[in-house]
């Protein structure tokens, strides 16, 4: 198991230099140049010259890769171009936000996906069951700067339940900010759970304990949160856990639209102005979440089961 | 150079069919797959997403044209009354700053438009944009020795910073200097022509020049020259810029950054009973429709930057007033002069006429735009129409020169144009078209800003839109004529490789004249002769569109495109 333990976490770590690298390379490959970006049409080439001198962007690649992957390892994130600031403190300003909203869709996703899941499973191939399917593969396909435009314009527009847009003050001015874009990146993230959980409730309810619990006499109720759904949630937490990085990706497009000062907003800024370093920590840290829940999921299956570590031959 | 933007990537799909298929334990592995497709998709449809955002929200629209105000001047009844004091206005805007140092600016207009309440150079742009003038502001009054080589500036007496402090001559010498330093200010190339400022004495101040370069005034009216208080600055060094103080209208009160910034009426400000508000809060929206359904909702009450798109949904909304003021701001092509077609004249001619503008302003521009007498932007002594005659849509005269030229029989060019914009999609549509139909066969390709720029820099295109938003720094001509006839030095006539020493010669001539009624003479000149050579296409004219709630009064912009909101005041 320790063996196993070091390995999985040496793949990781390698994973995580592979994901500075391919960050580095595809923001240094990408055309544009962030100082001629930055000073605007004024710019003489000698003044351009001047200012990526001073910020180190005449080295070669090679040596602010290497300096790059010492300011991570250091923890010293060194100096955004754009923001005249440190990208640490930037980082910690945009973090709440995101982190807030990627919190707040999921639970809403859970606390709508998971009787929808239930329902769906146990009227399985009825009409009911269609129409969940229906909803949730369609509530999957809608793009999220559309569906939060519509939700946008019928509870902040029409209604006026909630703002339009922005990032408010205070635990209730968060929770109603983020209230549109969170059922939004919700919509995203519905079909997953509700898809893996039908099944996996379906799959639970043919087992033969389950038989036997009805044979007792049982209410469905009871069967289903006392005996059901503690084991087919399984699968759906997991499935959950590694979808953080696809909810990451979400949030770019969904702060953009609701203007929530998050990560997000932050790296479409700083892709659009070419700021190498702050991109580069951005993408490194977004993929740093994924690598590590994967890593996390990995563990924490081998530890429960111990069909899954490696060199167990009795599968 | 406003800050829009757009991501190019592909959306990819079909993933949907997975679900139905699935069933039991193979879910977990499979929807794992799907996972780490999915990360690409979502952002996929991001960038395809906000691209696609101009044309998303039309609610109800009903062509009733609503008043439009020239740099300002609302005309609903509301305004008629005498200005009240009070009120807290909430502005709507692109983008917002990343440093409040106008010295070194990074995010463009972003951090300009906030500078702009903060601060004030010695002279400013006239702030209800009725001219193209420079007008007093620190100080109250200046002379120009005849020779145009000395300026003597006098300090407007009793005047003030946000924080009670009174502005010195040795703030103003300590401010002149720093616009003149390149290695604290971005922009010095500004500062051509500046030798030394000394104090006179505590409330005058000398300006030595090298040489006459009468435009330096006005390049001292904006952002790079404003001034500041020497002993905070050189006590504080970088944090005085995280709460600095000016002259301007406001004074910084919150800056939440990313998403807003607060400013507080500066009870000092020199204006007597100005500004009229209490606050006004600069609350940031990329994207389009956010800004306007804030307006909409009143979650804000000015809103900047309305897309042609949305200009018919203000119309009818009937609360709002669609704002249309004048800048030098320019839908500017750049032709590349390496190619040898496009370093033909006869070429650029049949270019010209085959260009509808009248078609492409109702079509493009909903007929806000101005056909345009000048390969510039519209500048300080530009010559009226009479006198310069702007290209008109003549297709036979287009074909006669093409036929005249070095290629009767057409040639292939690229076309590079900003993402993100549905104008600019609508436009080089309609040119892509109207050049065929004289024989030049243009390829389209669609770059975000960044990458566009960069290969405009390196000389690697064919046509192609330097900046997506392209605007001038200053009202006079100086600035951009010498930026497109300096061909040394790396410049490359601001990189279209056009080489024409007599033209440029001109403008040396002009930048150098120190007398205003020589220099009013000297630049129709210039400008028709580049209209004649054009070395660049100029498209169109546009203004800058703001939407307010019709009870906002007196929103000047002055003539840059930049607001001060010191007249600016919210009727009952």
């Amino acid at each position: 198991m320790f063996a196993y333990v070091v390995r999985r976490i040496g793949v990781s770590l390698v994973q995580l230099l592979g994901l500075a690298f391919l960050a580095f390379l595809l923001i240094h490959f990408v055309p544009g140049n962030p100082v001629a970006t930055m000073l605007g049409p004024r710019a003489s080439a000698h003044e351009i010259r001047m200012v990526s001198n001073s910020l180190g962007l005449n080295k070669p690649l090679i040596e602010q890769f290497w300096l790059f992957i010492s300011h991570l390892v250091t923890g010293r994130l060194g100096q955004s171009f754009t923001f005249s600031q440190s990208i640490a403190s930037l980082i910690g300003q945009r973090l709440v936000p995101s982190v807030a909203l990627i919190t707040y869709g999921t639970v809403i996703a859970i606390l709508i996906g998971v009787p929808l899941a239930v329902v769906a499973a146990l009227r399985a191939d009825d009409p009911v069951d269609h129409g969940i399917r229906i909803f949730t593969t369609v509530s999957f396909a809608m793009p999220t700067f559309w569906s939060g435009l519509v939700l946008a314009i019928v509870f902040a527009l029409k209604l006026h339940w909630l703002p339009i847009s922005g990032y408010g003050a205070g635990f209730w001015g968060i929770i109603r900010s983020l209230t549109l874009p969170a059922v939004a990146l919700a919509f995203s993230l519905l079909a997953v759970i509700v898809r893996t959980l039908r099944s996996s409730i379906r799959h639970v309810l043919s087992l033969e304990y389950v038989e036997a619990g009805r044979a007792r006499g049982f209410s469905t109720s009871r069967i289903m949160t006392h005996h059901v759904l503690r084991n087919a949630i399984m699968p759906t937490v997991t499935v959950l856990a590694v979808n953080v990085g696809f909810l990451i990706g979400g949030t770019v497009v969904i702060e953009q639209v609701f203007q929530i000062p998050g990560l997000g907003s932050l790296l479409f800024q700083a892709v659009n102005q070419r700021d190498y370093p702050l991109v580069e920590t951005l993408a490194v840290m977004a993929g740093a979440v994924v690598v590590f829940l994967n890593l996390a999921t990995d563990l924490i299956q081998a530890l429960v089961d111990p069909r899954v570590r490696p060199g167990a031959k009795n599968v | 150079m406003l800050a829009k933007y757009a991501l190019t990537v592909s959306a990819s799909g079909g993933e949907m069919v997975l679900f139905n298929q699935l069933e039991g334990e193979e879910v977990v592995s499979r929807m794992n797959y799907s996972k780490e497709r999915g990360v690409l998709r979502r952002m996929g449809l991001g960038g395809a997403g906000i691209a696609m955002l101009a044309s998303v929200v039309t609610l109800g629209a009903l062509p009733t044209m609503s008043a439009s105000a020239a740099n300002g001047v609302n005309s609903s009844s509301a305004c008629k009354s005498t200005p009240v004091k009070g009120g807290n206005l909430v502005y709507a805007r692109q983008t917002g700053p990343s440093t409040l140092d106008p010295f070194y600016p990074t995010n463009g207009n972003g951090d300009i438009f906030a500078d702009t309440l903060l601060y004030q150079g010695l002279v400013m742009p006239d702030p209800k944009g009725a001219t193209q003038n420079v007008v007093p502001a620190v100080a109250s009054s200046w002379t120009m020795s005849p020779d145009g080589l000395t300026y003597v500036f006098h300090i407007r007496p009793g005047i003030k910073f946000s924080n009670g402090q009174p502005v010195t001559a040795a703030d103003v010498v300590y401010s002149l200097d720093t616009f003149a330093n390149p290695k604290v200010d971005e922009t010095a190339v500004l500062s051509g022509g500046f030798k030394s400022a000394v104090a006179v004495n505590s409330s005058t101040v000398k300006m030595t020049l090298s040489e006459p370069t009468p435009g330096l005034l006005y390049n001292m009216s904006i952002f790079d020259a404003f001034i500041v208080p020497q002993n905070l600055v050189v006590k504080e060094g970088k944090a005085f810029w995280n709460n600095p103080v000016g002259t301007g209208p406001f004074k910084l009160s919150k800056w939440v950054r990313g998403s807003s910034i607060s400013f507080v009426r500066n009870p000092y400000y020199w204006e007597p009973g100005l500004p009229y508000l209490n606050s006004v809060t600069y609350q940031y929206a990329s994207n389009d429709n956010t800004r306007l359904l804030d307006l909409q909702n009143g979650q804000a009450q000015i809103a900047d930057g309305i897309p042609y798109s949305q200009v018919q949904t203000v119309q009818s909304s009937s609360n709002l007033t669609l704002q249309s003021a004048k800048v030098p701001y320019w839908v500017g092509m750049w032709m590349n002069f390496k190619d040898k077609p496009l370093a033909d004249l006869d070429v650029r001619k049949a270019m010209e006429y085959a260009i509808n503008r009248p078609l492409i302003n109702t079509s493009v521009f909903k007929g806000l735009g101005t056909i345009p007498n000048s390969v510039l932007p519209q500048l300080k002594y530009d010559a009226p129409n009479s006198v310069v005659a702007p290209y008109t849509y003549d297709l036979k005269k287009a074909k006669q020169y093409m036929a005249e030229s070095g290629y009767p029989k057409g040639f292939s060019v690229t076309f590079q144009y900003p993402s993100g914009f549905t104008e600019y999609t609508n436009l080089v549509l309609i040119l892509q078209a109207e050049w065929a139909a004289i024989g030049i066969n243009v390829k389209l390709i669609s770059e975000d800003q960044a990458t566009m720029t960069s290969l405009y820099m390196k000389g690697q295109y064919d046509l192609t839109f330097p900046y997506a938003e392209f605007t001038s720094d200053v009202t006079v001509p100086d600035e951009y004529a010498a930026f497109v006839t300096t061909y040394g030095g790396g410049g490359y006539s601001f990189y279209s490789w056009w080489n024409d020493p007599t033209i440029a010669k001109m403008v040396t001539t002009f930048t150098h004249t120190p007398s205003e009624a020589s220099r009013a003479i000297q630049w129709p000149k210039i400008q028709a002769a580049m209209q004649d050579q054009t070395p660049f296409i100029n498209i169109m004219d546009l203004p800058f569109l703001n939407a307010h709630q019709n009870n906002v009064c007196g929103t000047y912009l002055d003539p840059l495109g930049a607001d001060s909101l010191q007249y600016t005041w919210i009727a009952k």
